[in-house]
């Protein structure tokens, strides 16, 4: 079955084409990102008035590059929630007319379960066979982190999540502190490569590193405001706070980097490993506590090299699957929309014509993937 | 400690912990009614977020009160009053803000909407409300500056 996706829940306008979930006919992504580079930041309406401008176009192309048409597609994908509220709206909109123009069903997708899927996009064996289950996602993106535990019967729960702020957004949060360009997680990581991660000790959060206990309420939730506090006091002390050039990524080829400041090299360095280590201390905590068989890394921050290598460290230490997802299904992308979708049209789980946008991440539901939950699959 | 006429008379208080600054958050809650704005200003690190989620304290909210730097906004139930948590972080112009609905939930009288970075749209917060200006003095210590507009 054919599914048309539309993500535009936040900076990126994204349409693809999925056949059965796990073919990508095509993927578009219209980035919006060097807009947003001058403002240092996503501004939401803008944000809305650039998915209005993109969308039709973006649809248009991912239909070519699928080489298919409008009569093949079976049914139309969108997510609904979490997200900016105008930026939603707009893709759902657009999907709900475009679906009752079609006469086919309008799929209404959560953003954060897609993003556990795009793990399993290219890795269908692994949902396929019910003993990789339970399943264990961590979930790191500039708006959120938590630890997802997925059973087999499609059942999820948020096990842990961060109390203040997200790992993506310490990420872009301590990148302006250092005067860095947005979007600062994918520069921490290049210029990390070039500094002492163990210079400088930054605090880890409700990790009892300080010597607090940590409670049992919060022995896997995430608290990342305290390092932020800390690496602005750090740059303050060692007089970061106010370097002239803005590091851009073009100013981010190698020599450039190799040669910057030591100190801020291994500034950033540190701070990335405070962060790094909370997540996969974490993370390595929840899988003593459920013993998973799978395990997913996902969500923008999953581009982080560091965060890979370490968890991958992790898992290799205990017997079981690791899904990271690839790069392209780690930032906002459509496929994982499209793909999640068929899932659920499986399940005859379609949305109807008043689906509305939901901005928060409320309860996470089900997420119907393992082949158990699948319709008319034996028990 | 936040004086009983904090609507006529502007306080400033020094916070020597995130935790007295909580506590502020808190005692500033039960002192709102529905409708009114509470603007936080301050720099990075300053201690808005820690205010805020003492206000949602303060209201009965028991939810983890995340950062709204990434959603922008949050939306709480409380108790008798119900919390719109906003953040203008990555807002560069006030017009922006009329599309996120924010002349509605400065209008909403059965909630009260607290603002970080503030700064950034001085002309919507003319609803009437509290200003919080929160100044770092040094790692912990705080100059909190509390006035009635």
């Amino acid at each position: 079955m054919h599914i048309l996706g539309i993500e535009t829940s936040c900076d990126e306008t994204a349409v693809a084409v999925a056949v059965d979930g796990h073919d990508i006919l095509s993927n578009v992504i219209t980035s919006q990102i060097d807009k947003h580079a001058l403002y240092g930041g996503v501004i939401p309406e803008l944000a809305a008035r650039e998915h209005l401008r993109s969308i039709g176009p973006a649809v248009d192309y991912a239909l070519a590059a699928a080489k298919v048409g409008l009569k093949d597609i079976d049914a139309v994908a969108v997510t609904h929630s979490p997200g900016l509220l105008p930026a939603l709206l707009v893709g759902i909109s657009y999907a709900k007319g475009l679906a009752a123009a079609i006469d086919r069903p309008v799929i209404g997708i959560n953003h954060f379960l897609a993003h556990i899927f795009g793990a399993f996009i290219d890795r269908q064996e692994l949902i396929a066979d019910p003993r990789n289950f339970p399943v264990l996602a961590l979930v790191v993106s500039g708006g959120h982190t938590a630890l997802v535990l997925i059973q087999l019967d499609g059942d999820c729960r948020i096990v842990g999540r961060t109390l203040d702020d997200a790992a993506g957004e310490a990420f872009d949060k301590g990148a302006r502190i250092l005067n860095l360009s947005y979007p600062g997680g994918p520069l921490i990581d290049k210029m990390a490569t070039f500094g002492d991660p163990e210079k400088f000790q930054f605090p880890r959060g409700l990790l009892g590193t300080s010597g607090t206990r940590v409670s049992a309420e919060n022995r896997l939730n995430f608290s990342f405001s305290g390092v932020k506090t800390a690496l602005l006091y750090h740059a303050k002390k060692q007089g970061l706070a106010g370097i002239d050039s803005l590091v851009t990524p073009d100013s981010a080829v190698k020599e450039n980097l190799a040669n910057l400041d030591p100190i801020l090299l291994d500034t950033v360095a540190s701070y990335q490993e405070a962060v790094v280590d909370a997540l996969t201390r974490k993370t390595v905590w929840a899988i003593d506590d459920y013993q998973p068989r799978t395990l997913v890394l996902c969500g923008g921050v999953a581009c982080n090299s560091r965060l890979r290598t370490k968890i991958r460290a992790a898992v290799d230490a205990r017997d079981i699957n690791l899904a990271i997802a690839p790069l392209e299904y780690c930032t906002d992308n459509a496929a994982m929309i499209g793909g999640l979708a068929y899932y659920y049209l499986c399940n005859d789980s379609t949305s109807q014509l008043d689906l509305d946008a939901n901005p928060r991440l409320g309860e996470l539901g089900s997420i119907p993937i393992a082949s158990r939950s699948l319709k008319g699959a034996p028990a | 400690m936040i004086n009983e006429n904090i609507y006529s008379s502007p306080q400033v208080i020094i916070s020597d912990s995130e935790s007295e600054t909580r506590q502020l958050g808190i005692e500033l809650a039960k002192r709102l009614v529905g409708g009114t704005v509470v603007a936080l200003c301050g720099d990075l690190g300053a201690g808005k977020t820690v205010f805020a989620r003492g206000l949602a304290r303060g209201l009965g909210i028991e939810d983890p009160v995340t950062s709204p730097t990434f959603t922008v906004v949050q939306e709480y139930s409380g108790l008798d009053l119900d919390l719109y948590h906003i953040d203008l972080y990555r807002v560069e112009d006030a017009s922006d803000l009329v599309a996120l609905g924010l002349e509605q939930m400065v209008g909403n009288l059965s909630a009260v909407t607290v603002v970080e970075w503030a700064e950034r749209a001085e002309d919507l917060l003319e609803a009437g409300g509290f200003e919080v200006k929160i100044e770092c003095k040094d790692i912990e210590s705080r100059k909190i500056e509390i006035r009635y507009f």
